[in-house]
Order: C-alpha cells, then structure tokens, then sequence
C-alpha cells in the first residue's frame, strides 16, 4: 500500500534536489555576494560577445562585406578603441551589470526560500517516516 | 457561460490529469510538425528539408525530446536553409539569434517558448490575438520575447520575399543584397508598427490588470483592445505601414474573445462576493479584501446498464421466484 503523504514530501524533496543540482549542504554555503559575482563575471563576457557580435552586424550594415574584418577597420584595430564605441561599451555593460545583480539577488532569494521550505519537509519526513526507513 | 466554461475547464484538467503524457506527446509533435511547414513556407530554400520524409521524423523527434531539442532542431533547419543560398546570410541571421539569446533567453530561458509562438502566429496570420492574450498570463520582460519573434518573423518573411533575388545572386553580389536586406528589414515600416503597437498594448494590459481595483483583468483586456487597435490605425495612417485594416479589426475582435474566455477560465475571481476584512495584531492593522475563486464541481456521472435478459431467452414467460432459505434453516 502506497503512503500518499510520504510520496508527496519525497517528491517535493525530490523535486528542489533537481532544481539545483546541488546538494542542500552546498547551497547553505553558498553566499549571496558569491552568487552575484559569479552571474555577474558571466553576464559581463557574454554581453562583450553580444556587443561584438552587434559592432560586426553594424559593420554588415553599413555594407563593408566583401573586405575582412581587419582591412575594414583600417589595417588597424585602433578604430575599435574609437570615444563613441567605448562610451557606448561602457553604457551597455553597466546596463547589464545592474540587471545581472538584480536577477542574481533575487534568485538567491528565492533559493534561499526553497532551501528552508528542503530542510522543513526534510525534518518532517525524518520526524514522521525515519524509523520506518531504518 | 461562465459556469459552462468553468466545467469545461474542469474537464480538461481531469483529462489532463489522467492522459498527461499522451497529450504533451500529440501537443509537442503537432506543434513542431507545424512550425517545421511552416518554416518551410517562408524560407524554404532547400530542396531535401521540404521533403515530408525529412519533416515529420524532425517533428518526431521532438516529441519525443525535452522542449529546447525543438529550438534547437529549428535553429539547424533555418541555418542550413540560408547556408544553401549563403554562408554569409546564415551567418547573419545566426549572429542575430545568438545576441538575442545573450541579452535576453539566458536571464529567461522559458521565452523563448514564447518567440517561437510569435513566430508561429504571424506564419498562420493570426498574430493580433497576441498582445493582450499573452500579456494577460505573462510579466513585463516577456515583452523583450514577443519583440524578439515580431523582428525574427520580418527577417524571414523579408528573406523569402527576396528568394528569386537571392539564389540569382554570384557569391560577391549575394554580399551587397545582405546589406539591402538588412535595409529593408530595417525599415520596415509594417514590422515598426506592429513593434510599437503591440509592445505599448502589452505594456498598458499588464499596467492594467495589476491595479488593486475590482475587476482590473476585464479593464486591462478593454484598454488593450482598444490600445491596439488605434495604434495600429493611427501607425498605419502615418507611417504608410501597408497594415491590412479589415485583418487587424478582426483579430482584434477574435482576441477580445478569447481573452475573456481565459479571464473566466483561469483567473476566475467571482468579485461580487467581495469581503472587505479589517483586523489588527500588536504590530500591524490589517485591511485586507478577500475575493472568492471561482470554482465549479463537476459530477462524475457514471451510467450503469442491467443487461436484463428477456423473458422468452429464460425459456419461461412467467416469472420464476427465486428460493429464499427459510428462516429456520439459516441458522443450521
């Protein structure tokens, strides 16, 4: 005979271990400050590649296909370093970096949310079922 | 009506329930059989992807796969479309994608569910059932979604409508028509109309239904509507977008429609039995107002037919009573 109540707590236990892909213990270690740096560090290097991509489509444009890359920037790649494609790098990376904070903030939240909602069915079902277990 | 819809909804999810993967499983492979012809349609431009024989075991595939199999299967199927008529082209659109994916489907990996639906619904022209519908069920930043897959269509809808020009082109000509494209994608005056009337729509319903009134979600579908369908005029007028008016009243009426049906259906909150609380503890005062959901049950009807035999099959046409033991020699 299946205990309904018992497959419900092991499910959702189930369910969050999933998720994360990473055990409880290694997720209450984990801080918010570390989080945020790391979502950051990989938000900066793929929105560099993103604004690459867009200077070369830009390039494309503004109908300079047939050259390569470098002759177009002028057998130099000082024009890349050009004021108004700095600022605009700049802007476009400080735009990010403060989603990338607010996104990785309010993941952790929510992580740190299930976390205790893990360790509360956890301790339930231990309570209830863990003699049964042994 | 609502407690006809509200049944029906109920239906649907016992079906659910009880046929879960069979229809997850018919959903997957009809969805991705669609977008594959459809696809096919726009940028068909190589021969052995049309062919039937290619398409449906594509489709089956990902039925069968978690859902970005599907995104990916389609990504293959329009890069190897424009790599037969340039590498360039490809390369283009490709680029396109990635950017769209780094700045935006990595923070939100489920929109792209939401592009591809885009997509879909311009391909089968019925894309001004969108705004409102979508901005009903969904947040603010799947607007950067529904953006993405309004640009990505007028992309391929610009590159098959150029497709006799393109497979003409030599190799070095082919490289000025990518700049002409990117041209005429640019300044697409109906792909501009479509983008600011429906980003404003679906920013406005989504303003709309968050409101604490009674009744915000029906407000926020009339203000869509209504939103819609003068920006689209209005842009239409003064652009010279080329829109096709009848079509853009109409899907605006048929949206209206199935976005109430979904309002009752999913949202159902019955406001006329509104309660008004008022309650304090030692650190707050509490004004809370409580609206009753809509609920409906459904009865499990289960009809049972007695197969009584007739008489004449029993051989007798008088009723034989059946023995009953007496009560004396129950107890023996």
């Amino acid at each position: 005979m299946i205990n309904e109540s018992k497959v419900k707590i092991l499910s959702k236990l189930a369910g969050f271990e999933k998720k994360h892909r990473k055990t409880p213990e290694e997720l209450e270690k984990l801080t918010k400050g570390r989080m945020v740096a790391h979502g950051v560090c990989w938000t900066v290097i793929m929105t560099t590649v993103a604004f690459l991509i867009i200077l070369i489509l830009l390039s494309f444009y503004k109908g300079s296909l047939g050259t390569n890359w470098y002759s177009f920037l002028g057998g130099s790649y000082d024009k890349l370093f050009r004021p108004g494609i700095l600022i605009a790098y700049a802007a476009f990376e400080l735009f990010y970096i403060v989603v990338a904070i607010v996104f990785y903030s309010k993941k952790y939240k929510n992580m740190k949310k299930e976390l205790e909602e893990y360790r509360r069915r956890r301790t339930n079902y231990n309570d209830f079922y863990g003699r049964e277990d042994k | 009506m609502t407690t006809f819809l509200l049944e029906l909804k109920e239906r649907w999810s016992r079906l659910y329930d009880r046929h879960e993967k069979k229809i997850l499983f018919i959903f997957k492979f009809a969805f991705s059989l669609i977008a594959l012809f459809l696809l096919t349609n726009e940028i068909g431009f190589l021969t052995v992807l049309k062919n039937p024989l290619v398409i449906i075991p594509s489709a089956a595939v990902c039925a069968f796969t978690p859902g970005f199999v599907t995104v990916i299967v389609l990504s293959v199927f329009v890069f190897m479309h424009l790599f037969s008529v340039s590498l360039q082209l490809a390369m283009v659109v490709m680029a396109v994608m990635l950017v769209m994916y780094l700045l935006f489907f990595r923070f939100c990996p489920k929109a792209i569910y939401i592009l591809l639906l885009v997509i879909f619904c311009f391909c089968l022209r019925i894309e001004y059932v969108l705004p409102v519908c979508l901005a009903l069920m969904l947040s603010f930043n799947y607007i950067f979604a529904v953006d993405f897959g309004i640009v990505l269509f007028y992309i391929f809808h610009t590159i098959g409508a150029y497709e006799a020009v393109l497979t003409r082109q030599t190799s070095v000509d082919k490289v000025g028509v990518i700049s002409y494209l990117a041209e005429s994608i640019l300044n697409n005056r109906a792909m501009i109309a479509v983008l600011i009337g429906f980003s404003v729509t679906f920013l406005l319903v989504n303003i709309v239904r968050r409101l604490p009134i009674s009744y915000a979600r029906a407000y926020s579908i009339i203000a869509g509507v209504i939103s819609q369908l003068i920006l689209l005029i209005v842009m239409d007028i003064w652009l010279g977008a080329g829109l096709h008016l009848p079509a853009v009243i109409a899907g605006t009426i048929v949206s209206t429609g199935i976005a109430f049906i979904f309002n009752v259906m999913f949202f159902g909150a019955d406001f006329t039995r509104q309660e008004h609380l008022q309650f304090e503890d030692d650190e707050y005062y509490y004004y809370v107002k409580a609206v009753p959901k809509r609920n409906v049950t459904v009865s499990d009807v289960k009809v049972t037919h007695i197969n009584a035999k007739s008489l004449k099959d029993r051989g007798t046409t008088e009723f034989t009573p059946v023995d009953w033991p007496d009560d004396d020699n129950a107890d023996k």
